[in-house]
This record gives structure tokens, sequence and C-alpha cells, in this order.
């Protein structure tokens, strides 16, 4: 008798219930949605995400300039203050893009709204795509932002756009890989503060941003070639001012095969649902 | 009848609630070590690596086109600095916490007096600034061949400083009602002051105007004071740098201690 009324409801109301939306081999809607929550997550606090980088990134630049030499000095042959500004760009930028999708991923985890992103009907590639589109968007913003903070002082030429473009998104992608990467396997703040503090920081800072290689003994340059930050930083250098330290393919395939190494590597994170699933 | 015991009587507080003080201090320190990956092992790890980025972008020249030596130059300030930020933050960020979470009662509650509470943070403050500051220091002596010339005199204004900077944390704190407002304390106002303190460079090299504005800047003081005391360097006599350190010390502190005794945005 019960169960022969609520057949008559489910009837009645069946005209007026929507359809299940169809979702094509890729998830338009849930990807979109996805990547506007990552944006929107770092303009809502604009001041710290933007503002303080470039803050923090204009420091750097005044006080190097004013200790390393000023104006007189040369790194091969442009002047030292030229040479500094692409490097500082592409350092701020690459640290926001980790920040943005380390944190993003480590709060939900510590929050428990990973939820929400884990179970709309989202694939793995979709999810790394948001998360990851999200913090190349910040990293760019930052390092147009830097750029254009930057060119009011020092007049800073365009050499290369295609360099300056690649290096530029492709390194923001390397590090918003890696800051899933981070996010998904830390457990506490403690853990993505350190892979902050002893990793990327210090591979940044180590990557030529502030020297030129041939500086360092013959045991140093071997080491610092390997080390993605120095293509990436060279290569989008080269962008800006036409000279190179390192050699310009070579940094074209190393940017592509580490970003293709991170991408297997988190795709297999989601889809295993390491430390995400239980 | 079920016997009673006796109420115990309430325990007597003396002139000052020693108990209480070193309780509360007790809590923040703990605090401070519980998060030593953050607190002690970053600081640490980052200024050795700014001085490692200046030795290898200075090459085999350690000297600027002026004839000075860099590195002695540079590692004291950063030393003090790396003090001063953390003894800051150390207030400002137990306090932040504190409020958000609503725990902020379980410092008012007790029977601690406002000055007290004020010590306690800045004396707390201070000691994690400098326990901050020691594996940094080891880390310098180390790979550099810096003699210190006036070791008490360094310690005394690496106290001060820390005391100073320790209250204006506890202030940034009280004031503070969101992680936005510390990080733009930090980002916009503390780091700025320290970095265009002659920090990294001597500050006849910024502009006229810049020049004149740094010498109203206590954290300059605490830097020059600090550099002079260990290379002998320095621009301000001393004992102008360690007046300056010490009186903003005292106003930052009378502050602070007035705006916790009348309960600013602690007290409904």
């Amino acid at each position: 008798m019960v169960a022969a009324d609520f057949t008559a409801i489910l009837e009645a109301m069946t005209p007026y219930r929507s359809a299940p939306r169809t979702v094509g081999p890729v998830n338009w809607v849930g990807l979109w949605t996805l990547y506007r929550k990552e944006v929107f997550r770092f303009l809502k606090v604009f001041t710290q995400t933007i503002a303080a980088p470039v803050v923090t990134t204009l420091l750097f630049y005044t006080i190097f300039a004013l200790a390393l030499g000023g104006i007189v000095r040369m790194a091969g042959s442009v002047p030292f203050l030229e040479f500094l500004a692409p490097g500082l760009v592409m350092m701020s930028m690459v640290q926001n893009a980790f920040a943005n999708t380390s944190s993003s991923v480590m709060i939900s985890k510590i929050q428990g709204n990973i939820v929400d992103v884990l179970m709309p009907p989202l694939s793995s590639f979709e999810l790394a795509l948001g998360y990851v589109a999200g913090g190349v968007t910040r990293g760019l913003l930052v390092g147009l932002a830097t750029f254009l903070a930057i060119r009011l002082f020092v007049p800073v030429g365009i050499h290369s756009v295609f360099f300056i473009l690649y290096h530029g998104i492709a390194a923001s992608m390397m590090l918003a890989l890696l800051g899933v990467i981070g996010g998904i396997w830390s457990e506490k703040f403690d853990h993505i503060a350190a892979v902050t503090n002893f990793v990327v920081t210090p591979l940044a800072f180590l990557s030529g941003t502030f020297y030129t290689i041939d500086r360092l003994p013959e045991d140093w340059q071997f080491i610092a070639h390997l080390n993605p930050f120095f293509y990436m930083i060279d290569g989008f250098r080269y962008g800006f001012i036409g000279q190179t330290d390192g050699t310009l393919m070579i940094g074209l395939a190393v940017m592509a095969a580490v970003n293709i190494g991170l991408w297997a590597l988190v795709l297999r994170m989601l889809s295993t649902g390491y430390k995400l699933k239980p | 009848m079920v016997p009673v015991a006796a109420p115990r009587p309430p325990r007597p507080i003396g002139f000052v609630h020693w108990l209480g003080l070193a309780t509360l201090l007790r809590r923040e320190l703990g605090r401070y070590f519980s998060f030593w990956r953050v607190s002690i092992a970053g600081p640490a790890f980052a200024q050795l690596l700014y001085l490692l980025v200046f030795v290898l972008a200075l090459g085999g020249a350690r000297q600027t086109a002026d004839g000075a030596a860099v590195l002695p130059f540079i590692a004291p300030g950063l030393l003090v600095f790396a003090v001063m930020q953390r003894s800051a933050e150390s207030c400002t960020f137990s306090l932040m916490f504190d409020k958000l979470e609503g725990m902020v009662a379980d410092i008012l509650n007790p029977p601690l007096a406002p000055t007290e509470l004020a010590v306690a943070y800045a004396v707390s403050g201070a000691m994690s600034g400098l326990i901050t500051g020691l594996p940094i220091m080891a880390g310098i002596l180390l790979f550099l061949d810096i003699p210190v010339g006036q070791p008490l005199v360094a310690l005394l204004v690496a106290v001060l400083s820390a005391l100073m900077m320790a209250s204006f944390g506890t202030l940034a704190g009280l004031w503070a009602e969101k992680f936005d407002h510390v990080a733009a304390v930090f980002a916009f106002f503390i780091v700025p002051l320290g970095f265009l303190s002659g920090l990294f460079a001597p500050i006849d090299r910024l502009p006229e105007p810049l020049q004149a504005a740094v010498q109203l800047n206590p954290i300059f003081y605490a830097i020059d004071g600090f550099r002079g005391a260990v290379t002998g360097v320095h621009v301000a006599p001393i004992g102008l740098s360690l007046a300056v350190v010490a009186g903003t010390t005292v106003l930052l502190w009378l502050a602070a201690n007035r705006l916790i005794a009348t309960g600013y945005k602690i007290k409904a």
C-alpha cells in the first residue's frame, strides 16, 4: 500500500525531474568550475598572493642592486641590473605557482573539504588540470605584475617572445605540479613548509638568478646543470636579454621532459588515491 | 553524614604571580619548539642561503667597488634581523592563533595581571628570537672568519632588539583580526623596514631623501648597533643606537601593556 503510493508520487513527479546531465569525454563544466574556484581562491586575498610577492621581489631587486655594486657591474655583456631582473621575475612566478596548488590541496585535506573535489564526476586528469591551471594563472599574473613594476625602474627589453612564453608557462606548470605532489604528500603544514624551505627556495636561489654560472667552481658548474631551475631561468632570461649561460635547446627539452614526468606522477597519485582516498 | 574535607584555602599570590608567569612562558616556548621546522630550522636555512648566494654572486671578489668587505658586513645584519623577525612573529602568531581559535580566554581568565601578560609575551618572544639566532650564529662563525669586537655589547643590542620586536609583535597580534592582517604587517611593514635599513648595503648607497628617512627607523639602529659591536664599523654611534632601541622598546612595551589592560580587541 505504502510502496504503491511512493510509486505513484514518483510517477507524478517524473516529468519535472531533470535528466542526468550527460558528460562527454571531457567534463568541461566541472573543469571550469574547479579552475574558477582555484583562481577566485587567490584573487580574494590578492594583497597576499599578488601584491606581497611583487613588493618582496622589488625589495630583493633593490638590495641586490645596491649590495652587488650598482650600475657599473656587468654580467657577460649586459648590465647586471638587466641580467638580474628576468631571474627575479621567474623566481616570484614559480614560488607562487607552487604556493597556490600546494596550499590549496593541503588546506582542503586538513579541513576535510577535499571530498568536494573528489566526489564530483571529474577524472584524475581533469582534477590535475584544474589545479595546475589555477597555479599557472597565479604564476603568470604575479610574473606580469612583477615585470611591469621592475620595468618602471629599469628598461628591460624583449628579445624573444617565444622563449619568454615557453619558459614562463613551462616553469609555472612544473612548480604547480610539484605543488600538487607536495600538497598530496604532506600530512601537516610543517611538511609543506619544509618542502618550500628546503627544496623549492634553495633550488630557486642556487639556479643562477644572481650570478652567471661560469663564476662557479668547475664541479659546482656540473651540479648547477642538474638543476631544472637553472634551465628555466636561463631560457626565460634569454627571452629578455638574448644572452645565455647554457644550451637553449637542451633547456627546452629539459623543461618538457620534467613536465611530462611530473604529469605522469600526479596522474598516478590521483588515480590511485594516494593519501587522498582511504 | 559523610565527612566533607575542608575546602582548600585559596593559594596566596604575592605581589608578582611567579607561577602563572612561568606557566605562560613555558606554554609560549613549548609552542615555539613544537613548530621547530618553521620557527628554527627554516629561518636558519634561509639566512645561510642568503649568505651562500652572496658568496656565489660575488665570486672571487669579496669586496665591493669601494673596497668594503661584503660578507662581514652582511652576516651580522642578517643574524640580528632574523632574531628580530622571529621575536615579532612569535608574539603575533601566538596571539592571533589564540584569538581565532577562541582560546584567548585561557590567558585572560587566570589570575594574571595585564603587566604580567605583557612581560610574559615580551620575554617569550625575545627568547624565541634569540634561540632562533643561535644556529644562524653557529653557521656564520663556522663558515666566515669574523672576529667579534665587543661580544657583550652585541649581546645587549640583540636582547634589546628582540624585546623591541616582541613588543611590536604583541601590538600587531592584538590589533590583527585575521591572518591576512598579520601577513600584511610582515610583508609590507617589517620586511621592507628591515631590508631598507642597511641590511645588505651601507645606507650611503641610498638616494639622499631615503637616507634621512632610514635614520628615523629603529630597526636601522638595531642592525647598525649590532654590526658596530661585532665589526667595529657603524654609521650611528653605538651609544645612540642602544638608546634608540631601548627607548623604542619601552614605548612599544608600555603601549602593549596598556592595550592588554584595556582589553583592546581581546575582551568583550
